[in-house]
């Protein structure tokens, strides 16, 4: 077994120089470790940042609230700041894995998790993700993969808060040796392509230090509903964030995210375009669920997808 | 990049289990379970899927309800452990354990250590915890032989004894 070296961050400077020389961040460990333990992440260091610099403090600032990087869903979970508008995103913690899980996993990590495809998680299959040749899904075991094709790597994004964040228009904080810049989710999450197989920007030398979540308007109400093959316990099949503000009985705000239908979590526009404006009525529900498979392409193995999308949103929108 | 040889294979850990000192010296890849199970001795931890699913490896970290698998032991340097081992008369686990017993929770016994530790975390944080809380303190605990039933009547019946605990001491 290769040998490993293991260090307590000091500052976030030293690790990010530690980035550049390949050196692994050790948060809640949740991914992590069982990546490393089927010998798909190689290192010869890990970097302990629980003790770094960096915070898990959720906290109001004056633009609308911060979520440190360190948070735990466990502490998003349980968060009474995150009522009101944001209560989409306490909905997902509650939803997401175990409470061991939670206990330990971090909201940044959460957001650099890897996909749970079966072949990507095989160390021995030949993944277009891992630097393979193409996606063995394709004609293979796909059901839970994504359907819509924006990347040659078919796996679904698994996290539920990204999806929740994407529909709040957050953006993510980074640190590189380059110093700090913002990211709107919506440019963070990139489908991978061959220049770059990943689904994020992350630049090699970055980490996630916090996300911003936007003041929203009094009045905003959110939800998440998730689809697993189980009760519990399970990753999204489909997931469903929706966001919405009233004026009157107008919809004045539609923000429509899912996870599980393509490789990075994803706004439906189309399904925003036809409520915007609208009282959502039966006929705007309709309109929005016909264009929810615009532009998607479901392999046969995952068409079911798109009933369960249309499912959850129109059973979303109806409860807000 | 250093070379690994500037660091020994081990770490010298200090580590809190069941309220009693273990100083132990693990390699950086020992997982808390590895090293509860095979240098501490303490076996009721059990070691099933190895990668978070099954919770037969659940213990207390600090007082959380932790995957023992997934934690490495050298990120709980004086970090406090408890483990079934930890269960005693007049203590949470104990009566946990005790509980179990009662209500015919087990079958094979496996996953028994795992439930009971998630278990014990919830009772600490709340005594009387309502069904939703039960259930969810054990989602993440798998049981094979499908005693799920009577581990939530166990769980239930401590939770009605201490709703009477609090009661008698709110009069």
């Amino acid at each position: 077994m290769r040998p490993l070296r293991y260090v307590s961050s000091s500052t976030l400077d030293a690790v990010v120089a530690g980035l550049t020389a390949g050196d692994r961040l050790l948060a809640g460990g949740t991914d992590l470790l069982p990546l490393l333990k089927a010998d798909l992440v190689h290192t010869t260091q890990l970097v302990d940042i629980k003790r770094a610099p960096l915070s898990g403090a959720i906290q109001r600032t004056p633009g609308g609230l911060r979520i440190g990087a360190l948070a735990t869903l466990a502490a998003i979970a349980d968060s009474p700041l995150l009522d009101g508008p944001c209560s989409l995103l306490r909905q997902a913690a509650r939803q997401t894995a175990t409470v061991q899980i939670r206990n330990r996993a971090t909201l940044g990590g959460n957001l650099l998790q890897r996909p749970r495809c079966w072949y990507y998680r095989n160390s021995r299959s030949d993944c277009w993700l891992k630097g393979g040749q193409g996606c063995p899904a394709v004609e293979g075991h796909h059901e839970h993969h994504a359907i819509f094709d924006d990347s040659p790597c078919r796996a679904a994004h698994p996290s539920d808060l990204a999806g929740c964040l994407l529909a709040l228009d957050a953006a993510v904080v980074l640190y590189g040796l380059a110093g700090e810049r913002s990211v709107s989710l919506h440019d963070f999450f990139r489908a991978p392509d061959s220049e770059r197989r990943r689904e994020t920007i992350l630049g090699n030398d970055e980490i996630i230090t916090a996300v911003d979540i936007p003041a929203l308007p009094a009045g905003t109400v959110s939800i998440y509903l998730k689809a697993m093959d189980r009760k519990a316990w399970a990753f999204a099949l489909v997931g469903m964030g929706i966001v919405l503000h009233r004026t009157g009985t107008t919809l004045d705000t539609v923000h429509i995210a899912a996870t599980g239908l393509a490789q990075v979590p994803r706004r439906l526009a189309y399904c925003e375009q036809a409520l915007a404006g609208t009282t959502a009525a039966d006929v705007h529900i309709d309109a929005a669920l016909q264009v929810l498979g615009r532009g998607a392409s479901p392999l046969p193995g995952n068409a079911y997808k798109l009933d369960l999308a249309r499912g959850l949103l129109e059973r979303g929108l109806r409860s807000l | 990049m250093a070379t690994t040889d500037a660091q020994p294979r081990h770490t010298p850990l200090s580590l809190w289990v069941n309220g009693e000192y273990r100083p132990l010296s693990v390699q950086p890849r020992r997982t808390l379970l590895d090293a509860l199970r095979n240098d501490c001795g303490l076996t009721g931890a059990k070691k099933v899927c190895e990668m978070g699913n099954c919770g037969a490896c659940t213990v207390l970290l600090d007082g959380a309800a932790v995957y023992s698998c997934l934690v490495l032991a050298v990120e709980c340097e004086q970090r406090s452990v408890t483990t079934i081992e930890g269960g005693a008369a007049g203590n949470t686990v104990g009566a946990l354990q005790q509980a179990f017993i009662e209500h015919d929770a087990l079958q094979c016994g496996y996953c028994t250590p795992g439930q009971i530790m998630s278990l014990a975390a919830l009772f600490e944080r709340e005594p009387a915890p309502t069904e939703a809380s039960i259930t969810e303190a054990v989602a993440g605990n798998l049981c094979r032989c499908g005693a799920y039933r009577h581990i939530l009547e166990a769980a239930r019946s401590l939770a009605a004894s201490g709703t009477e605990r609090r009661g008698a001491g709110d009069g």
